[in-house]
């Protein structure tokens, strides 16, 4: 019998057919035999894990206390353990200070070469991983295999490197590391400040000569005044006031208000108050909110004024000043009004009778 | 007469064959993809400190939006879960629409709450407001309650409208996110200010033991539905969102789990209140604004941060689910049909939106066309046996070997499901689901196709069953 949409057995295109399906089952037992393969390798994984941990844990535990030599904990590690054992030291360098921290450092000291091996990986991942350790276990061995990995092609791995180097805190190493920060340009500013704030106060210097440095993209500027205010640094306030005189760029704008708010004083109220006219309403928010903290009796016009603002934002920093600024009466007068953001004076004065 | 019909029958036979490798290659490649993307990913994971984040200060502060219409049962565990996340700066606004049941009173009871005015930061209109109100105990939650509005997206736009936080989450009520998923769903913020939008893996949580708001033993359900829902989202979320994503297409952030810039979404008006589908159609009016606009951005998908979610568990709720599925993507594709193909939007227009209009919108039609078309070929007995069992034996080995491909990319991952009868019951549901479910599935989708065009509407109702399950 002839069928139209037939496939005798002995035709070619049958055959073809065949094939296929035979190759697809075999791409499904493949796959099957694949997950049944990485779920025994995890098991494993986890169970050697496991007894390793049990064999260390009580170990380390009196070593930590002083009651037992480091070298037994050592003797209990065979060359192919070496990376699981640097991996349950980084736990514990994590969770300890002090003495305890310097012992567990110790501890690692022979084994981090292995670690350093894998700097000169092909993989990103794990030379970011091999820095990720290191940079807790042992930076000022390899500081120097930090500062290169500052220019790494990869953005991973020189931010760790970054992180790592603005955790210990040198001089040179603060130089380079303000140089590199282009290369992070799109990462978010207060994660960058962050970073940099681990510096610690007696960067500050080399900070306030990047700020000061026009030539360096807004955005990276932006970064560094918001390390100084979070360091809390007195010196930059002239730098942050001609910032604002100069600069038009909001992140800049905003970050020089924030650094002003935190360490100025009366002489940059003209600046801050020049800063309310501005056209971009982020900026003038800020404005509001660093004159509510540093200007006198005579800016409550002003900042009340901002409750008129067209933008929400504006209106709600407006209302936060009035109520930092403790000024119940203004905030009362507006909450009972009709006015279009009653409701703002109406919240503050609720959180301050809460 | 005879020779007119066997000519369409031979016709639909072969469009089917041709669709049917073709989106095979499709999701071939997407499981590739994924697989290169989620090892680099598993890797990256190791190479960051997810905790640093916490400790450095740097987390961006979060609001979380949760809209709530009727969920008595779950809103109680669901808040407490939101409110003990481990993220350093966060609010959660809970926003009760207009519930018919105990909503309001559980949460007011609970958390003792207190009415609280509170200013907007934005205008979007909604239905109106008729309170907000703080908590004595949490200061960091806040319940708006609104009258209905008949949509989520209004529920959504309304709590959008008291976030005062750079970032926002959106998050189904019935949704039970994991304590560390906000740390890790903001990272791309954190390394790319360009980001706008975020989205993590969504899991079902039927037959997994549930404590104190948190799943504490991830199990497979009983329930069979259930449990092919299980390989769905992870054949979806693995090999489908991974894979896009890595070539920049991701097309759903899910409404479920996303994480958004503020400033993003209100410069779009908020959610889209007509919308069926308000979390596609979100997204893809991002990927507008911003290719038309020329604004550098990024839309991205990550897969370890999971909220784990109830899944129906009978045939009519997952038929609704699935039929208002199919509107909403229908609705959202022939809205933006100038994208189709158009090498303006990148590879979302010349890649991810023409799957999404043939694969996924036109498959079910073109699917069940097959099934006929094959039935009638052996009714009529126009196909000879090989022809039949050939094309019967591709089908269901195709389906098989993605779905287990799916499967070995979460052993090579999050390997979630610990027990091996889980894992050996993954496979098994890998070959049953192309008997019967995966037809029925279908079927519902072309049914949501008929709704659409004759603008019938409804959410299906499905009965939740709370989260003490499974110990």
């Amino acid at each position: 019998m002839e069928y139209p949409l037939g496939l005798p057995f002995s035709d070619r295109d049958f055959q073809y057919v065949t094939l296929a399906v035979l190759v697809v089952l075999a791409c499904a037992v493949a796959f099957t035999l694949a997950a049944a393969w990485l779920r025994a390798a995890n098991n494993r994984k986890q169970l050697r894990w496991a007894r390793l941990q049990g064999q260390w844990e009580p170990v380390i535990i009196r070593v930590l206390a002083g009651e037992m030599p480091e070298s037994q904990l050592r003797s209990l590690v065979p060359k192919k353990d070496e990376r699981y054992f640097v991996g349950f030291l980084l736990r514990y360098a994590r969770r300890l200070k002090g003495v305890e921290h310097d012992a567990v450092l110790r501890l690692a000291v022979p084994y981090l070469s292995t670690i350093a091996r894998d700097l000169g990986h092909r993989s990103p991942e794990l030379r970011a991983r091999a820095l990720q350790t290191l940079g807790e276990l042992s930076i000022l061995d390899y500081s120097n295999e930090f500062l290169q990995a500052l220019n790494d092609p990869s953005p991973l791995v020189a931010m760790n490197a970054a992180h790592a180097l603005a955790r210990h805190y040198q001089p040179a190493h603060a130089v380079r590391l303000i140089r590199c920060l282009e290369r992070f340009e799109e990462w978010n500013i207060r994660y960058l400040a962050a970073m940099l704030a681990n510096m610690g106060p007696e960067s500050a210097q080399v900070l306030r000569d990047a700020f000061r440095d026009r030539s360096r993209p807004p955005r990276i500027r932006a970064v560094i005044a918001l390390t100084l205010a979070s360091l809390n640094d007195a010196g930059s306030v002239d730098l942050a006031t001609q910032v604002t005189e100069a600069e038009r760029q909001t992140d800049l704008v905003i970050a020089a208000l924030t650094l002003i708010e935190k360490v100025g004083g009366s002489e940059q109220l003209p600046a801050v108050r020049r800063l309310l006219e501005s056209t971009d309403f982020a900026v003038r928010a800020r404005a509001v909110t660093t004159l509510a903290a540093l200007g006198t009796a005579e800016d409550t016009a002003r900042i009340r004024s901002g409750l008129d603002d067209e933008s929400n934002w504006v209106a709600l920093h407006a209302a936060q000043g009035l109520r930092d600024m403790g000024r119940v009466d203004l905030l009362e007068e507006l909450a009972n009004s009709d006015h279009p953001r009653a409701v703002a004076a109406q919240e503050m004065l609720w959180e301050m009778r809460a | 007469m005879r020779d007119v019909g066997l000519a369409v029958l031979v016709t639909i036979n072969l469009v089917v064959l041709v669709y049917f490798v073709l989106l095979n290659s499709v999701y071939l490649f997407t499981s590739m993809t994924a697989f290169r993307s989620l090892r680099r990913y598993t890797q990256r994971l190791k190479s960051v400190d997810v905790d640093e984040i916490l400790r450095s200060g740097a987390a961006l502060p979060v609001t979380v939006v949760a809209p709530a219409y009727n969920e008595e049962p779950t809103i109680v565990e669901v808040t407490q879960s939101l409110l003990t996340l481990e993220y350093p700066d966060y609010q959660v606004v809970i926003v009760n629409d207009g519930s018919k049941d105990r909503t309001l009173e559980l949460l007011t009871e609970t958390f003792e709450l207190v009415p609280a005015p509170r200013a907007p930061s934005s205008d979007i209109e909604t239905a109106p407001v008729r309170g907000t109100y703080r908590s004595t105990r949490h200061p960091n939650l806040l319940v708006v309650d609104k009258v209905n509005g008949g949509s989520k997206a209004d529920a959504i736009n309304a709590g959008l409208n008291f976030v005062r936080t750079p970032l926002f989450l959106i998050i189904d009520s019935d949704s039970l996110l994991e304590s560390q998923a906000l740390t890790r769903v903001s990272r791309p913020f954190l390394e790319d200010d360009r980001t706008i939008a975020a989205g993590g893996i969504v899991r079902i949580v039927n037959g997994s033991a549930v404590r104190s708001a948190r799943v504490v033993d991830v199990r497979m359900p009983r329930n069979l539905l259930a449990r092919f829902q299980v390989l769905e989202y992870l054949r979806a979320f693995h090999a489908g969102r991974v894979g896009w994503a890595a070539l920049n297409a991701t097309m759903i952030i899910s409404g479920a789990f996303g994480l958004f810039r503020r400033s993003a979404v209100a410069d779009v008006g908020g959610l889209n209140t007509d919308a069926i589908g308000e979390d596609i159609d979100l997204t893809i009016r991002l990927h507008r604004q911003c290719r038309e606009n020329g604004l550098p951005y990024r839309i991205v998908y990550i897969p370890d941060p999971v909220v784990w979610t109830e899944g129906p568990e009978n045939l009519k709720s997952l038929a609704g689910q699935r039929k208002r599925w199919q509107r909403g993507l229908i609705q959202v594709l022939t809205r933006n049909i100038r994208m189709l193909l158009n090498p303006r939007y990148g590879t979302m227009g010349t890649l991810a939106f023409p799957y999404y209009f043939f694969f996924e919108m036109l498959g079910p039609v073109v699917e069940v066309a097959g099934y006929a078309a094959f039935a009638a070929t052996i009714i009529l007995g126009l196909g000879s046996a090989p022809y039949i069992l050939a094309f019967l034996a591709l089908a269901i080995a195709l389906g098989v070997a993605l779905s287990v491909a799916a499967v070995g990319l979460e052993e090579l991952t999050f390997c979630r499901y610990r027990r091996t009868s889980d894992l050996v019951g993954l496979f098994w549901l890998a070959i049953i689901e192309n008997i019967g479910y995966r037809q029925l599935n279908s079927l519902w989708r072309i049914k949501g196709t008929f709704d659409y065009f004759r603008r019938a509407e409804g959410w299906g109702e499905m009965p939740r069953k709370g989260f003490a399950t499974g110990d």
